[in-house]
């Protein structure tokens, strides 16, 4: 079972939705599989100011794009290239 | 919060008179009914009023009935039975794609000992086609297992002239009627099946009893060795307040089959948000269904998330099956119809039952929409 924050992070997913004119777009995953993840990012010199995701796949997957949306913003590039897996699941708790 | 349970096909809630009956039966009829002194043959009693009541449930006589733990052990009991009697004649078993774990695993277990399986296909709709058994069937085929109804979507399958074709060749025919006692009516001489699975939890019995029909005739081998109970066929002191409790649901069940309500509660529930929801379909055969069961595909949104945006809402429904829940692997059967993998992951098994009423269906149809709409704002394919 998922715990509160999963929970929380699904229930009010962070930065979710599309973003217009992003400055990077990422996707992950194939729809076979049962997960996507399309994560956009806005930079300004060098700094991510703004960070937002859409996901198809189970609650944990919400979560964890929610929560990658948060971690990320404020961070260099470079910073953000050194979050793992490990960093997001720790995040959520 | 209100709460609507819309899982019957997983498990149904205890009947309250079955709840009575048990109770009563735990606290006086607690004798082993081997035994010869009162308390015991009351027990014994109790055992063979409740084998009547599961034998009338499918028109069976009682001396045809074994208990078993459940509808997983007489799976089991039927294929491994009749393959350990069977097992000079030949090692050919037909199953299909579609059947529940609790028969494709005992097969696959066969199949590392040396047996061969046929799993026949199944149409867009989930249908066996009885040709396809015909072509199947070898001269070394020694039994045949074609579950009644299917559990994900509910698609009721031609037993009866699969059966037929079992006969003329003189092979044993099972059925895994789990899903269907109850919901609809099952008699086992209309089917002309050898042996038929029952499970208590889906008539709104308890949980660990079950039962295989044996037609008086049929050759099989009990898996399970001890003492004489169930004529052998499975022995162990009976559990009688389980059993107690199986008969008294199977008696109410009998008596209050309530195909034409539910089917219209299920028929309003898949119509009204076909209207409100886009790109939604049905899986299953349109008519020869299950009353009560309603899968449906909703494209690009994920099963998991609809599950828990619902049960937030008081509503529990399920996916395809409860055992791929853990899993998160795509169901098996829609698999087997064609179903594309994206369109598994985006299913949802809708399965009503006694206690649901139109105000259920109301509350679903007023706010299903509105999960899904928001469930898609999330998805990047949407």
């Amino acid at each position: 079972m998922y715990s509160e924050k999963v929970m929380d992070h699904f229930r009010n997913p962070r930065n979710m939705g599309e973003m217009e004119n992003p400055d990077g777009i990422g996707r992950v995953g194939n729809p076979v599989c049962g997960d996507v993840m399309d994560l956009y990012i806005k930079v300004k010199n060098n700094i991510i100011i703004d960070a937002k995701f859409q996901t198809f796949g189970c609650g944990a997957a919400i979560a964890a794009s929610s929560m990658v949306t948060e971690l990320v913003k404020g961070k260099s590039i470079d910073e953000s290239l050194e979050i793992s897996n490990k960093a997001v699941a720790d995040a959520l708790g | 919060m209100r709460k609507i349970y819309l899982d019957n096909n997983a498990t149904t809630p205890i009947h309250p008179e079955v709840i009575k009956e048990m109770g009563n039966d735990l606290e006086i009829t607690y004798g082993n009914p081997s035994t010869l002194y009162s308390i015991g043959k009351e027990a014994k009693a109790k055992l063979e009023e409740a084998r009547g009541r599961v034998a009338n449930i499918i028109g069976a006589k009682s001396e045809e009935i074994v208990f078993t733990s459940g509808g997983t052990e007489a799976n089991n009991l039927a294929i491994f039975g009749i393959c350990k009697a069977y097992r000079n004649k030949g090692n050919h078993i037909i199953t299909s794609k579609i059947e529940h774990d609790s028969v494709l695993n005992t097969c696959k277990a066969l199949e590392r000992d040396g047996f061969d399986i046929a799993y026949l296909p199944v149409d867009s709709y989930g249908m066996v086609d009885p040709e396809e058994l015909k072509k199947a069937i070898r001269p070394d085929t020694i039994i045949i297992s074609i579950m009644h109804s299917n559990n994900e979507t509910g698609t009721i399958q031609p037993v009866s002239d699969m059966a037929r074709i079992a006969k003329d060749r003189g092979i044993p025919f099972h059925t895994d009627a789990v899903q269907s006692i109850g919901k609809i009516k099952v008699n086992v001489e209309d089917l002309g099946v050898n042996l038929l699975s029952i499970a208590s939890h889906k008539i709104y019995g308890p949980k660990g009893i079950g039962a295989l029909y044996i037609r008086k005739g049929t050759r099989i081998q009990p898996i399970l060795f001890g003492g004489h109970q169930e004529k052998g066929y499975r022995p162990g002191t009976e559990n009688v307040p389980g059993i107690v409790g199986f008969g008294k649901a199977a008696e109410i069940a009998d008596k209050n089959i309530e195909t034409e309500r539910l089917a219209r509660l299920r028929d309003r529930l898949y119509n009204s948000l076909k209207e409100k929801i886009e790109r939604i379909r049905l899986n299953g055969h349109p008519t020869r269904r299950l009353p009560n069961t309603l899968n449906v595909s909703i494209e690009f949104v994920e099963v998991e998330g609809m599950i828990l945006a619902l049960d937030d809402l008081g509503i529990s429904v399920g996916t395809g099956s409860a055992c791929a829940t853990d899993t998160l692997e795509p169901s098996h059967v829609l698999a087997a119809m064609g179903v594309p993998p994206q369109l598994a992951h985006s299913t949802l098994r809708f399965s009503l039952g006694m206690d649901n009423t139109d105000e259920d269906i109301d509350y679903l149809i007023e706010i299903f929409p509105g999960v899904i709409e928001r469930l898609r704002s999330f998805s990047p394919l949407y």
